[in-house]
């Protein structure tokens, strides 16, 4: 691990091994993070529906971004830059956890003592899960709750914004149709 | 209101359960797994955590640099200008995000000279870091060194016109270390556990601070060698 900082030159990077950050660079991101953390902390909980994991994730996202001062410099929005990195930590820890699924939703389906509020969440996460792949939750949850246009999501993903408007298209219409199950057959 | 605002609505009224979550904070501690994945993801090396946490608890971030791990003399003593840089470097207490902890300037170590001039010492920190201070130019600071991360390696450049510095330090038994830049293969002797490198004027694109750097080949006095990626 190395972190290097340099006075008057633009470039002063270490391999010792592995440059992380400047520690202006630092104070400057931990100013942007406590800015949006409580956004991104609600994002990771949208798509992972579990505390504690969420909990890691958002400081995973903070070391990810500490080590990246460069993507922070080239970002046109610096929060859909940390939305972007929230997403991708977001996405593999659901590839991770898939195998785990079933036996997690069973858990959750358990709780005995669960109140209207939480089930009205999980509904709504179930509808999410039933209807979405994680690729288009992300993109849902971030367009209609954290409101990033079809272009900023572009700049996260690396798809073009007419791809995003298609896939929201697309992904609204499923959860819609899900939504009403009745609607979906003749 | 047109077809698709109304559907986005309902799907906004939709998912509106999910923005009333109890907001949650970053985890204070992080489990086995996390915090192994993290430092991982940190350090190039697994090795390289073992040879940390022996340094560090042991022998010190100065321990197998001969030429630091000494007792102090009159050359070590860091000068006003020079503390006020590390202490612009370090971050202010009880914020997140620190790796590297407060610099031990009374421990400063005096390991030689730039190309330039300038002096260049080792400073160990708090937290068991190993940081290499150019006076008046930058701070590289990170793990202590390890037969698997023998050295540190810092690229100081400054535009069009200006020359690149490369420097670092190296472990005992490093005898050279080399790369490429600006499509030359530069090999540099190790010297009192130094290396530096001046290269010509960049004469690059102007959007790059300098020429780009390959990844550094350390060789050891047995013959053996490792590229640190």
């Amino acid at each position: 691990m190395s972190v290097t900082k340099a006075d008057g030159a633009q470039l002063a990077r270490g391999i010792g091994p592995r440059p992380i950050a400047s520690n202006r660079f630092a104070v400057q991101l931990e100013a942007l993070f406590v800015q949006h953390e409580r956004q991104i902390g609600n994002y990771l909980l949208q798509m992972v529906r579990d505390r504690e994991l969420a909990e890691d994730l958002l400081q995973d996202v903070f070391h990810q971004a500490l080590r990246d001062s460069a993507g922070l410099a080239n970002a046109r929005s610096p929060s859909a830059w940390l939305f972007g990195i929230a997403r991708n930590k977001a996405l593999a820890a659901l590839r991770r956890r898939r195998r785990f699924w079933r036996a997690h939703q069973r858990l959750v389906r358990r709780g005995s003592d669960q109140s209207a509020n939480d089930q009205e969440l999980i509904a709504v996460y179930e509808l999410l899960e039933r209807s979405l792949a994680p690729d288009d939750r992300a993109l849902v949850l971030l367009r209609y709750l954290h409101g990033f246009s079809a272009v900023e999501l572009a700049g996260m993903t690396g798809r073009t914004p007419a791809a995003i408007r298609q896939r929201l298209a697309r992904a609204r219409t499923s959860l819609l149709v899900s939504e009403q199950p009745d609607l979906e057959g003749p | 209101m047109t077809e698709m605002n109304l559907e986005e609505e309902h799907v906004r009224r939709l998912l509106a359960p999910l923005d009333r979550l109890e907001p949650i904070r970053r985890s204070g501690r992080q489990r086995p797994g996390m915090r192994a994945g993290l430092i991982a993801a940190i350090v190039a090396v697994a090795l390289a955590l073992i040879g940390v946490s022996l340094a560090a608890t042991q022998w010190g971030p100065l321990s197998g640099i001969s030429s630091a791990d000494r007792p102090p003399s009159e050359r070590d003593k860091l000068g006003p200008e020079v503390v006020a840089q590390l202490r612009s470097d370090e971050l202010p207490a009880g914020l997140s995000g620190d790796q590297i902890g407060k610099r031990l300037v009374e421990s400063a170590r005096w390991v030689g000279n730039l190309p330039d001039g300038r002096n260049l010492y080792l400073v160990p920190s708090a937290d068991g870091r190993l940081c290499v201070l150019a006076a008046g130019l930058s701070e590289s600071c990170g793990d202590a060194l390890t037969r698997a991360a023998p050295i540190t390696f810092t690229i100081s450049a400054n535009g069009v016109g200006s020359r690149p510095l490369i420097y670092g330090v190296a472990l005992d038994g490093v005898v050279s270390v080399a790369f490429r830049t600006g499509g030359v293969a530069v090999t540099l002797p190790v010297r009192n556990n130094v290396f530096a490198y001046e290269g010509p004027p960049y004469e690059g694109s102007p959007s790059q601070p300098g020429p780009g750097v390959s990844a550094p080949t350390v060789n050891f006095s047995d013959g053996t060698s490792i590229t640190i990626r």
